[in-house]
């Protein structure tokens, strides 16, 4: 017997969301049937109020309720210092670490032909800007250490070598708490390259 | 290194198998499609993560199973190291190295190390750039992580660089010289290891086709970069001077400044490792040209045994050495070479009979019999 209707459009629905295939679909969609219906409404209310009240900074680029962020109105920020990442989601890994306090720019992703994606479909323009009134000293770059994150980092030091601003790249190396001896050769290597003195 | 045990799950023909290896060379005996190169093709599997035969793990699980796994528990200098290659048809590809799990290829690749001769490595000489190409990189893949990272990332950077390419003119502003600058990055790391690598093979290779023809035949191996000249066909050899990587670096950024109209034109990169080759000479001539079928089938074995000495010079684990179904494709003098190799590391051979074998092995063989899913021992002694 097929799905009725009802069931049947909530499993496409779920199947359209990302690492999400059909099976897993339908076992998300049993689950919400099985929920007493004050949890389904809950959620989808959650869904629903997120999508709306989420905007993205029109200063950096963040998702934020407020417009610009709170990162960028905060007071005990630096602003010298403006860390360039991929996605939001980024700013969240580098916030957590609690060890920077200047601002971030959110470019939107990274330059990949194969996906379409060429400088101009990123948040640069908007970075250009912010460094025009000379309070920033420092542009971080923060882009992921594949292909992808390393061309569109060399891309902002060309962009930005004109502007007289100090450009860093975050270092690569071992992870905190490994041993050297399972290090890859890779890894290490990179390691070894970005040393420093004691 | 040594393979002491191998098991097969839903693997190829295989639904289960459990395979101790006895030998110093191990002799798989049965008829066709019984799946002796099956069993070669999961060793193989062990060492680089993917098979010689096929591009999608999806064919190697057995019919109707919904998952293969191998696992290979070897000896080696460092200790016993177990390695597990899987895939779901699910399309989740499972990779472990002594029980943990491993994200990436290259956590994996080399640390089994094989030298695979196929009757279709025959065609190593005469074959497209492609066959020699891969020919180095697999065994530099195996012995160096690091050359595996940027083999990898060169592709990455290459396919993205072709897609822009493709765009035309407009893909000067929309990021090809830091494409560009990546490429040659990505691009001298590999073409140096391969200059060095090729000079070292070149001396074995030469010995063993010396040793095949009584001296009769001089085979000279060298390596045609896309970097340099002018003309159509723009290869040539990489003299001493140039190998510095900063000579590379700077000899590859001409070569793309010289080619960008080309390029952006037909929308491809037309200079790199990806369009370089190896070069072989016999007596001063072009092999793939003007040696009879004989001579390049010398060479294409002479490239081999060279391929096990490189391996085993690098001061790492000996590799394994597999053989699949080239015995009776050499004659008696190419046999007999191939054999003295055979004694000094791991073998395993396939074949539809064990009879070209007869009094030629000196040091412990083990036959096993395969049928249709399954590899039993035959009896195991010196000789038979």
């Amino acid at each position: 017997m097929p799905y009725s209707p009802a069931l049947a459009r909530l499993i496409d629905e779920l199947t359209k969301l990302p690492g999400i295939g059909p099976k897993t679909a339908q076992r998300l969609a049993f689950y919400l049937l099985s929920r007493p219906t004050e949890d389904v409404q809950s959620l989808a209310a959650a869904m629903v109020t997120a999508r709306e009240r989420t905007i993205h900074c029109r200063v950096c680029g963040n998702l934020s309720e407020a417009d610009p962020c709170s990162i960028c109105t905060g007071d005990g920020r630096d602003r010298s210092v403006i860390c360039v990442v991929e996605e939001a989601k980024d700013v969240q890994a580098l916030e957590r670490t609690r060890e920077f306090a200047g601002l971030y720019h959110v470019l939107g992703g990274a330059i990949s032909p194969l996906d379409g994606i060429g400088p101009e479909d990123l948040r640069i323009k908007e970075l250009l800007r912010r460094l025009e009134g000379g309070t920033v000293k420092e542009v971080i770059v923060a882009t992921d250490p594949n292909a992808e994150g390393e061309v569109t980092a060399m891309y902002l030091a060309r962009a930005l070598k004109p502007l007289n601003v100090r450009v860093t790249r975050l270092a690569r190396g071992l992870p905190v708490g490994g041993d050297l001896e399972y290090a890859d050769e890779v890894t290490l290597g990179k390691a070894l390259e970005g040393r420093r003195a004691l | 290194m040594r393979l002491k045990r191998l098991q097969l799950h839903d693997f190829r023909s295989f639904p289960t198998l459990d395979l101790t290896l006895n030998g110093q060379v191990n002799v798989f005996v049965g008829g066709n499609a019984e799946g002796k190169t099956n069993a070669l093709e999961a060793v193989y599997l062990l060492a680089t993560g993917r098979s010689h035969r096929v591009a999608h793990d999806r064919e190697l699980v057995r019919w109707e199973a919904p998952a293969y796994l191998v696992r290979g528990d070897f000896a080696s200098q460092a200790g016993a190291v177990q390695v597990e290659v899987g895939f779901s048809t699910e399309g989740r590809k499972v990779l472990r190295l002594n029980g943990v799990a491993k994200r990436r290829l290259s956590d994996l690749i080399g640390q089994a190390r094989v030298v695979l001769f196929a009757p279709e490595d025959l065609e190593l000489v005469k074959g497209a750039p492609e066959v020699r190409r891969r020919y180095i990189d697999l065994q530099l893949s195996q012995m160096s992580a690091a050359y595996y990272h940027h083999l990898a990332a060169y592709h990455r950077v290459l396919d993205q660089r072709n897609r822009l390419l493709k765009v035309g003119p407009q893909a000067e502003e929309r990021g090809l010289p830091v494409w560009d600058e990546k490429l040659i990055v990505h691009g001298v790391e590999v073409i140096r290891r391969r200059l060095e690598a090729v000079e070292r093979l070149a001396g074995w290779a030469s010995d063993a086709q010396r040793q095949v023809s009584g001296g009769q035949e001089e085979l000279s191996v060298s390596y045609q970069s896309s970097l340099g000249g002018d003309g159509q066909r723009s290869s040539r050899e990489v003299p001493e001077t140039d190998r510095d990587p900063d000579n590379l670096a700077r000899a590859f950024r001409r070569r793309l400044e010289r080619l960008r109209p080309a390029e952006i034109e037909r929308g491809m990169t037309l200079a790199g490792p990806h369009r370089d080759d190896l070069r072989l000479d016999i007596n001063r001539q072009e092999a793939r040209l003007f040696s009879s079928q004989g001579q390049q089938r010398t060479a294409a074995l002479a490239l081999k045994l060279a391929e096990v000495e490189f391996m085993t010079a690098d001061g790492g684990d000996p590799p394994l050495l597999l053989l699949d179904d080239v015995l009776s494709e050499l004659d008696e003098k190419r046999r007999g070479l191939l054999l003295e190799t055979v004694g000094r590391v791991q073998t395993i051979i396939t074949g539809t009979d064990g009879a070209p074998l007869a009094g030629r092995l000196a040091v412990d063989v083990a036959f096993y019999n395969v049928t249709r899913g399954t590899i039993t021992p035959a009896g195991e002694g010196r000789d038979r």
